[in-house]
């Protein structure tokens, strides 16, 4: 009996022991795998420096912050969702972020000077004018974002810069007779909800609506003839993948402060047949021959599971390029068209190629031919030149530029 | 180089624990702890290290010519001669500018002069350095004849650039001979972590909202954000010291160094007197041994103690930094803390609530005036917490910084009161906070890290000092 209380008491003393070494040893784990991870990468990023530049490098590097950061920037991101924070600060004030009433991400929004808005909507007339004088049909899709559906604070003493600069711009357009759509006219009926809570974009069910509300604007006040088939939803099919998406904001906040966005590859159930070429500044020139999810989309883009290292958004063209044209063999009745667009038209102009023979897809922050886009329109003669921009350009006279 | 950086938490700390535990002799270990220190000193400062091997030099010098001679009048000239040349460098990096630029004021004359370059934590290491010289006159300490062990007291990495200010006599020993036991390790990670948590989860939160506040005109300012600016000021300047400290103290146990404590919760004062008696304790001790009993203390009548106070808070003021501000909010402390002795505030028996308004209130508007740039900025900021400033009672800016801080600082009002120490000493049973350490401890570790990795604000306060 007494050897038993002496052998619990001893436990006890181990045990308590222990406990006492723990904090320690969850200190020096911490310390230790951090810091072979830094000499692990650091290493492999200097194998091809020596002396001097290989220290000032390794100070560097050590400095970096993206490293080993994703499982600590999900930590800090459901901390601050604890303390109930809704602003989040970054490194770069640019990219803070603030949590809104419907608990959604969006960045702080930066405004534009009325002046340079109603310089870049008279040059938007001006390339409509000259495009007019050609015979060229145009058209300028204004994508909204999740905060343009009201004029409400973003939060206590944070105005909604960017609801009011897009109002500006709207009401500048129609002074100045641009032709144009502003597609929360569209969408409207989902509002905000139709955006994902941790990216700045639409989802693909609402660039879907958008495109198809073009091709039946385009079909009625356009005279274009694109197949009711082809703007059915009914013949596409819709998969969607529950808690799969991360958006540019969730991964600054991580997965735990508003959770994941669900993502849904929409696919035609219908044969296609495209040839693609596309213009990268990274890869190059490439061309690809197939369907549309061989063409247009980039299966390899993992739609089933978050990440912070890639967008499912990207699934459709793989990302943003200078220049994509696709050939549609199962239209032929010529028609030709140019899109200008920025990242919120990259699934719509996916869309958007079932519907034309040729379309040329054409962003003007990478684009880097030696042709001009004047010399491009000349060349391929378009029906109708379109420009869809999200509202982060509404001040960039350039992005509506032909030159 | 700051503790609160990736740079020390994953690269340095582990290199010095790696180096420390593979040199087998205590004087290897010195050695390489006082290679590391430079190293850590000299990131990001290069050649200002020649500063610190100066003071390296010039106290282990004075301090072994004190100890051949027993000629009074000599040693009082090498005495003399230390203070002077401590003082002179300490004078020219820190104050030749503000003298400069008063001077100019004064004399009408160009203030285009070229500025001379802070040395991060010049006051701390001077003053440690000369603790030891004072020491070995009075006899007090023993002499170090070891250069390299003088080297390893004054640059010692956890203390060097924000303290605490650590006595020889209180780590001499341990210089010569000590050791480091698993325990020891992990209560040194322990409260390295603690410190951690308070500078990165509460300071640095805090500065965000107190920056942004005090940037703005001080004319828009409301009285709520006025005063969410001074109490949030408060909390970021006791965590962001504190949480240096308790950083410091820990990594000093885990190399098997015992700092003595630089804190002890000073918002629970209940006079001025008290709270100085709490806050930043090595500074307070230090100009109660070196400055106020050597000028007679409370030995010499009270005139002469009044005086001595008078030069102790003068110098507390200049010590801070070369602003006026700096200098009133030390004349201030001063003029205060003798009508508490003049009253005998302490011994009254005023309801503890009072007293504790009282105490808050005073260090509160006080750190307005450390806090701002100049004069002009804490009178407009005071003027604006009282509404004197024309400003509205509260606005959205105030809504604002309520609504993303008000966590934050509940959470620094409760760090700052005994009330944690309560809790797991007298409220729950050992072994259940012994279950709960070491899971509070990653908890704090993994989310500190989360803020450093993530890249935010992170300034320490008391390098400038």
């Amino acid at each position: 009996m007494k050897d038993r209380k002496e052998e619990a008491q001893s436990n006890n003393r181990s045990g308590g022991a222990i406990l006492k070494l723990l904090p320690g040893a969850i200190f020096m784990i911490v310390v230790f795998v951090m810091f072979a991870f830094n000499i692990a990468e650091t290493y492999g990023n200097l194998s091809e420096q020596s002396g001097k530049e290989r220290l000032r490098a390794a100070a560097a590097d050590v400095e970096s912050v993206d490293r080993v950061t994703y499982p600590f920037i999900n930590i800090n991101g459901f901390y601050q969702g604890v303390m109930q924070r809704d602003y989040i600060y970054d490194v770069d004030p640019q990219n803070d972020t603030i949590r809104t009433g419907n608990g959604k991400v969006v960045s702080v929004s930066s405004t534009a000077s009325k002046k340079k808005m109603r310089k870049a909507a008279a040059e938007l007339k001006k390339t409509q004018d000259w495009l007019s004088e050609r015979g060229i049909a145009s058209l300028y899709v204004q994508a909204p974002s999740k905060t343009c559906f009201s004029e409400e604070d973003l939060m206590p003493g944070i105005s909604n810069k960017t609801y009011d600069k897009l109002e500006f711009f709207v009401k500048e357009l129609d002074k100045q007779n641009v032709t144009y759509v502003d597609a929360r006219e569209w969408i409207k009926d989902n509002g905000a909800d139709g955006f994902y809570k941790t990216d700045h974009h639409w989802t693909t069910e609402t660039a879907f609506d958008v495109a198809v509300s073009t091709g039946k604007l385009l079909n009625e006040d356009y005279g274009f003839n694109i197949s009711k088939e082809v703007l059915d939803p009914s013949n596409y099919d819709f998969d969607t993948h529950r808690d799969a998406f991360l958006g540019a904001e969730g991964r600054r906040t991580g997965r735990y402060y508003v959770g994941l966005d669900d993502f849904t590859v929409i696919t035609p159930a219908f044969d296609t047949d495209f040839h693609a070429g596309i213009d990268s500044s990274e890869t190059g020139h490439s061309e690809r021959d197939g369907s549309f999810e061989e063409t247009v989309m980039d299966m390899e883009k993992d739609t089933e599971h978050y990440s912070f290292d890639d967008s499912a958004y990207y699934t459709y063209w793989g990302g943003d390029y200078g220049r994509a044209e696709t050939i549609n063999n199962n239209v032929d009745d010529d028609s030709s068209v140019i899109i200008f667009k920025d990242s919120y038209g990259i699934p719509v102009t996916a869309f958007m190629t079932n519907m034309f023979h040729r379309v040329n897809v054409i962003d003007k922050r990478y684009y880097e031919s030696s042709e001009t886009l004047k010399e491009l329109i000349e060349e391929t003669d378009p029906d109708l030149v379109m420009f869809v921009y999200g509202p982060g350009y509404l001040g960039k006279k350039k992005m509506f530029s032909l030159n | 180089m700051v503790f609160s950086s990736q740079i020390f938490l994953f690269f340095f700390l582990p290199v010095t624990l790696i180096g420390y535990v593979l040199c087998r002799q205590t004087q290897l270990k010195n050695l390489w702890l006082l290679l590391v220190s430079i190293l850590f000193y000299a990131y990001g400062a290069h050649l200002v290290v020649l500063v610190l091997a100066f003071s390296v030099i010039v106290n282990y010098v004075i301090a072994l010519l004190l100890t051949k001679t027993d000629n009074v009048l000599k040693r009082k000239l090498l005495m003399t001669l230390d203070v002077l040349l401590n003082l002179s460098y300490l004078f020219y990096f820190k104050y030749y500018n503000f003298f400069r630029i008063n001077l100019s004021a004064l004399t009408g004359s160009s203030t285009d002069f070229e500025r001379v370059a802070l040395p991060i934590g010049i006051s701390f290491f001077t003053f440690q350095a000369l603790s030891y010289c004072i020491d070995v006159y009075r006899d007090k300490s023993l002499v170090q004849k070891n250069i390299f062990n003088v080297a390893l007291y004054i640059t010692f990495f956890p203390q060097l650039i924000a303290g605490p200010i650590v006595r020889f006599s209180t780590i001499s020993k341990e210089i010569g001979c000590r050791s480091v036991s698993a325990r020891d390790l992990s209560e040194g990670a322990s409260r390295f972590v603690y410190g951690l948590g308070k500078k990165v989860l509460i300071a640095n939160l805090m500065g965000i909202m107190v920056d942004s506040i005090y940037a703005m005109d001080s004319s828009q300012i409301s009285v709520g954000a006025a005063w969410l600016a001074s109490i949030g000021y408060s909390l970021q300047i006791f965590f962001d010291f504190s949480g240096y400290s308790d950083m410091a103290i820990g990594l000093g146990r885990m190399f098997g160094f015992h700092f003595l404590e630089n804190f002890n919760f000073p918002y629970i004062s209940r006079t001025v007197s008290e709270f100085w008696r709490r806050w930043h304790i090595s500074l307070s001790s230090w100009f109660r041994d070196y400055v106020y009993i050597p000028l007679g203390g409370n030995r010499r009548g009270l005139k002469r103690q009044i005086f001595n106070l008078a030069v102790v808070w003068l110098c507390t003021g200049i010590w801070h930094g070369a602003n006026w501000t700096f200098i009133l909010w030390g004349v201030i402390y001063g003029i205060l803390i003798i009508l508490e002795k003049l009253t005998g505030f302490e011994k009254m028996k005023v309801p503890a609530l009072i007293s504790h308004v009282y105490t808050l209130l005073v260090v509160n508007i006080l750190w307005v005036l450390f806090r701002a740039d100049d004069l002009g900025s804490a009178a407009a900021m005071i003027k604006a917490m009282f509404g004197l400033a024309g400003n509205p009672l509260w606005d959205s800016t105030a809504s604002f910084y309520l609504a993303e801080n008000w966590t934050t600082m509940l959470l620094g009002v409760i760090v700052s009161v005994p009330l944690l120490k309560y809790f797991t000493e007298k409220l729950i049973p050992e072994k259940a906070a012994d279950a709960i350490r070491p899971f509070a401890i990653a908890v704090i570790l993994l989310v500190s890290v989360s803020f450093i990795v993530k890249g935010s604000y992170n300034p320490f306060i008391y390098f400038n000092f």
